[in-house]
């Protein structure tokens, strides 16, 4: 195992972490792979500081009824395009009155709808496929690569572009259009990490305990994959989001009224030079979020790193 | 009749790459009776590793056929095999890769168990216990992850799980190799008080000839991909036959006594193209016949 | 033999940073070694044996500082010393040869420019007389047809070979002394004892060695001296003949009991209970008290400084005297 911070390996045959034999430590504390994980996550400030910022900036978007001043087509015809700071429009109103505190609230709410569900989505089929490719070649391995060159082939953008036209622009038909866009990297990304981890002398002495194929791929390959797959995730959420920003600027987001961060940008650049209001709020959102998200993957890849010995 | 558990007759592997053909194993014959263990060695590339794997059959054969208990492993199908595979039980060089990282020490012992559903949950972890208890770790290492041991406490672990199934057979894949020399002794220590205590069959590979003669019975030594030479541990260490094992041991430093100078003319595999195993003692045969002569008589 | 004296290292302390704090991996290493002499440096994991070493060539992690003690090379602190003329002692003063030759080697470059990059850069010969010389060496070393050998690259030669061609990349200079960390845990037996008799060869010309090392066989077939260390300390120091015949340290004296010799088939192994200590959490006093089966709760701890058991022999044990 185990071996790139170099400080000695003639001298480490052993494990990354053998500076505390159970035998002579005094009270060891069983130490699974996230506790490890969440003990050097910690000692990152940005990453944790980013991690509290999107956990609240999640539990207002799930709240977004409760907390939100007006509903997002609530109309106030006496304050239209008020700047911030009006009475009862703490951020300022769009040109159709509608408040824009409330409205970032809820585009809050339908840009982590796509970010996760996108990802969640891709995720799963990334795991079945990416698994089995890896573990099992043949059939999933063919699919894969054949799907990766034509997905190669075509820009990402213009592939979720085509699915938005053919499937609407409900968010289901959004989130569908960049999970299908998206999944293959993280399927290769499973693959790889399924193949890394076969070299394991593990997976050989599984098999040599009787362990069959889809235990060992399941029970025991898998949850070892974790690590990158958590990174890749909270690196694809941002991205996700971003996709639905992109596709909102050409008119393909999703539908209004329903207000997304894409669809707010969008609507306000077209008034920027009169009326920047309606663009910063939701462009700072956005660089808020896809920035909190950037440093916690940072974070996550580091307290998930394990070829450093970090003694 | 015959209290052979194990038996290969011979067996060769041959691995096919982008290189060509390497023949790894090369008709080897080799048998492991009931009680005994067995000491395989060699250098690095003899194939020795190989014949542990075409053992477990975790690797299927080239050529000839490798018997447990009677009964030739290819025909093993199905349930069979589930149960084969609960009769032998293999450890590595490398404990800390060959533990399942994300399981407990107890966890990983009881795996065995829970995949060959032989006890439930409840009684696993007990029988965990007790193993680790057997190989010589506190109750409280029970919860710790692989990672929090020491490789010899690693290789604890993986002996207590291959323990887990009570095999008749253990295969030990250079099981010391990676340990430090204290702890090698310590390990050593512990698998000859099991066998002694639990009666174990063991085929035991390394490439250390001390560690080989101290546990076996019966050794035999492999240069690619052949046997050499094989015989009681004894007869073998004491009055080598064949070159290579002379070579073998003349090449090895000792702490207490005095080394040995290296035979002039070293041996080459070569020299044994077409030269006969013969008895050249009580159940001791080495690769030193007279190359076979065409028949007189057709 | 004072005069003959090439290294004297005195209470060499070397320190890591850690995420928990600083840890001493080397923690008073005091050995000289002298012209043609071997000095065996032996321990197991853990032990600061190899760090020792390397930290004299400057060889360490950014993490890793030497944070006090002396190394006398040839009149001059290898200690501190400024870069430029660490380099111009490392390689070409001090050779070193490693566990892995792909470790020492770069991939891509063949042995020609391997062996000869450093005697141009050392400005030791010209480039036509740096290539015979290189052949010369590898053909010193036991490597067939060296001519034609040294147009190919690491890869394309088998374990032992590399091992060799790394040794006449370390030789070929004809260093002073020669630092090899497990040069030969590597490789196997047969390999092991032809490597070794090309580093005698280098003893006999003269050149002081310090082998590092966990094989106690090795370590006595090849050196006069032994260094023992256990978590960054030296438990015993002096000829290796004396140690081998009988250790002063019970560290010492359990490794050897541990030790397996061919013919110790009914010799009872002597076993140390528990796992090395690590540097990172040495007990106070002798590190040894925790696995010592004649430890002592009043002596053991404190610290054990080395006390002579008989001329040119030390060990840090209060006991060590009960057994010499």
């Amino acid at each position: 195992m185990t071996e790139t911070d170099r400080i000695d390996p003639a001298e480490r045959p052993g494990p990354p972490d053998s500076s505390e034999p159970a035998a002579t430590a005094g009270a060891a504390q069983a130490q699974s792979q996230f506790r490890r994980a969440w003990t050097r996550f910690r000692r990152n400030k940005l990453a944790l500081a980013s991690l509290v910022i999107l956990a609240a900036l999640i539990v207002v978007a799930m709240i977004a009824p409760l907390i939100a001043p007006y509903g997002f087509e609530e109309p106030d015809y006496e304050n239209t395009l008020a700047g911030p700071g009006t009475a009862g429009h703490l951020l300022g109103t769009d040109l159709l009155g509608r408040d824009l505190l409330s409205r970032l609230i809820y585009s809050l709410r339908t840009s982590f709808l796509v970010g996760f569900g996108a990802e969640l989505a891709a995720l799963l089929v990334a795991i079945v496929i990416g698994l089995m490719a890896g573990y099992r070649g043949g059939r999933a391995e063919q699919l894969l690569m054949a799907v990766t060159d034509v997905m190669f082939a075509f820009p990402t953008y213009l592939f979720a572009v085509l699915m938005v036209a053919v499937l609407g622009r409900s968010v289901g038909a959004v989130i569908l259009a960049i999970a299908i866009a998206s999944w293959v990297n993280m399927a290769r990304l499973t693959r790889a990490q399924t193949l890394t981890l076969m070299q394991r002398d593990f997976v050989e002495a599984a098999r040599a305990m009787g362990a069959p194929g889809v235990t060992i791929a399941v029970r025991y390959v898998l949850p070892n994959a974790v690590g990158p797959l958590l990174v890749a995730v909270s690196f694809g959420i941002p991205a996700a989001i971003t996709a639905e920003a992109g596709l909102a600027l050409l008119g393909l987001g999703v539908q209004p009224p329903t207000p997304s961060l894409g669809g707010m940008i969008q609507d306000g650049i077209s008034y920027v030079t009169s009326y920047p209001n309606m663009l910063v709020w939701p462009a700072v959102m956005l660089a808020v979020v896809l920035l909190a998200f950037t440093w916690l993957g940072d974070g996550i890849r580091d307290a998930f790193d394990t070829t450093g010995t970090r003694r | 009749m015959s209290d052979a558990l194990v038996r290969l007759n011979g067996v060769s592997k041959v691995f096919r790459g982008r290189g060509g053909a390497v023949t790894a194993v090369d008709d080897v014959d080799l048998e492991v009776r009931r009680g005994e263990t067995v000491g395989l060695v060699g250098e690095s590339g003899s194939g020795k590793s190989t014949v542990a794997r075409l053992v477990m059959g975790l690797q299927p054969v080239s050529a000839g056929t490798v018997e447990f208990d009677g009964c030739p492993m290819t025909s093993i199908k199905g349930r069979q095999a589930a149960s084969f595979r609960r009769r032998a039980q293999m450890i590595f060089q490398n404990p800390f890769g060959s533990l399942l990282p994300h399981f407990t020490a107890a966890a990983n012992v009881a795996e065995p168990l829970r995949l060959h559903r032989v006890v439930d949950a409840a009684a696993g972890q007990v029988r965990a216990r007790e193993l680790l208890e057997l190989v010589g770790l506190p109750p409280r290492s029970a919860e710790l992850y692989p990672h929090q041991f020491s490789g010899g406490q690693q290789q604890r672990i993986a002996i207590a799980r291959a323990l887990a199934l009570e095999p008749e057979l253990l295969v030990c894949d250079e099981p010391t190799s990676a340990l430090d020399v204290s702890v090698q002794a310590q390990i050593l220590s512990l698998l000859e008080r099991l066998k002694d205590e639990l009666g174990l069959t063991m085929l035991f590979i390394s490439h250390h000839l001390g560690v080989v003669e101290k546990l076996a019975d019966t050794v035999a030594v492999m240069s690619r991909g052949r046997i050499v030479e094989q015989g009681p541990a004894e007869a073998l260490f004491e009055q080598p036959r064949h070159p290579y094992t002379r070579q073998l041991l003349a090449a090895v430093l000792p702490v207490r006594g005095e080394p040995v100078p290296l035979p002039e003319d070293p041996w080459r595999p070569e020299d044994d193209d077409g030269v006969r195993m013969i008895e050249v003692g009580p159940g001791h045969r080495a690769r030193i016949g007279a190359a076979e002569q065409p028949q007189a008589v057709r | 033999m004072t005069a003959d004296v090439l290294l004297d290292v005195q209470e060499l302390q070397v320190q890591f940073r850690t995420e928990r704090g600083m840890v001493r991996a080397v923690d008073g290493l005091s050995y000289s070694v002298a012209r043609g002499e071997a000095v065996a440096v032996v321990g197991e994991s853990g032990s600061g044996k190899s760090v020792g070493a390397r930290s004299l060539l400057g060889l360490l992690p950014k993490t890793a500082s030497i944070t006090g003690g002396q190394a006398i090379f040839d009149g001059n602190d290898l200690v501190g010393m400024p870069e430029r003329a660490m380099r111009a002692i490392r390689g070409r003063r001090i050779g070193m040869v490693f566990q892995n030759a792909m470790e020492a080697m770069s991939p891509t470059i063949t042995l020609e420019r391997q062996l000869t990059e450093h005697l141009i850069w050392h400005g030791v010969c010209s480039k036509a007389e740096a290539r015979e010389r290189a052949i010369r060496a590898l053909g010193e070393v036991g490597i067939p047809e060296p001519e034609r050998r040294i147009r190919m690259y690491p890869f394309q030669l088998s374990g032992g070979m590399r091992q060799r061609a790394m040794i006449a990349m370390a030789t070929a200079i004809e260093p002073d002394l020669l630092i090899a960390d497990e040069p030969t845990t590597a490789v196997d037996v047969t390999v092991q004892r032809q490597i070794l008799e090309l580093l005698k060869a280098q003893k006999e010309r003269g050149t002081g060695i310090i082998m590092i090392t966990h094989d106690l066989g090795v370590a006595r077939f090849f050196c006069d001296t032994a260094v023992v260390m256990y978590a960054g300390q030296v438990v015993e120091r002096g000829p290796m003949a004396e140690f081998i015949e009988c250790p002063a340290h019970p560290y010492a004296r359990g490794l050897l009991g541990s030790t397996i010799d061919v013919g110790d088939r009914h010799r009872k192994l002597s076993v140390i209970p528990g796992s090395p200590v690590d540097v990172a959490n040495r007990p106070s006093g002798c590190p040894f008290r925790t696995r010592c089966a004649l430890a002592d709760a009043d002596r053991c701890t404190h610290a054990q400084s080395l006390e002579s058991v008989s001329p040119g022999r030390v060990a840090a044990c209060w006991r060590s005297h009960d057994h010499v």
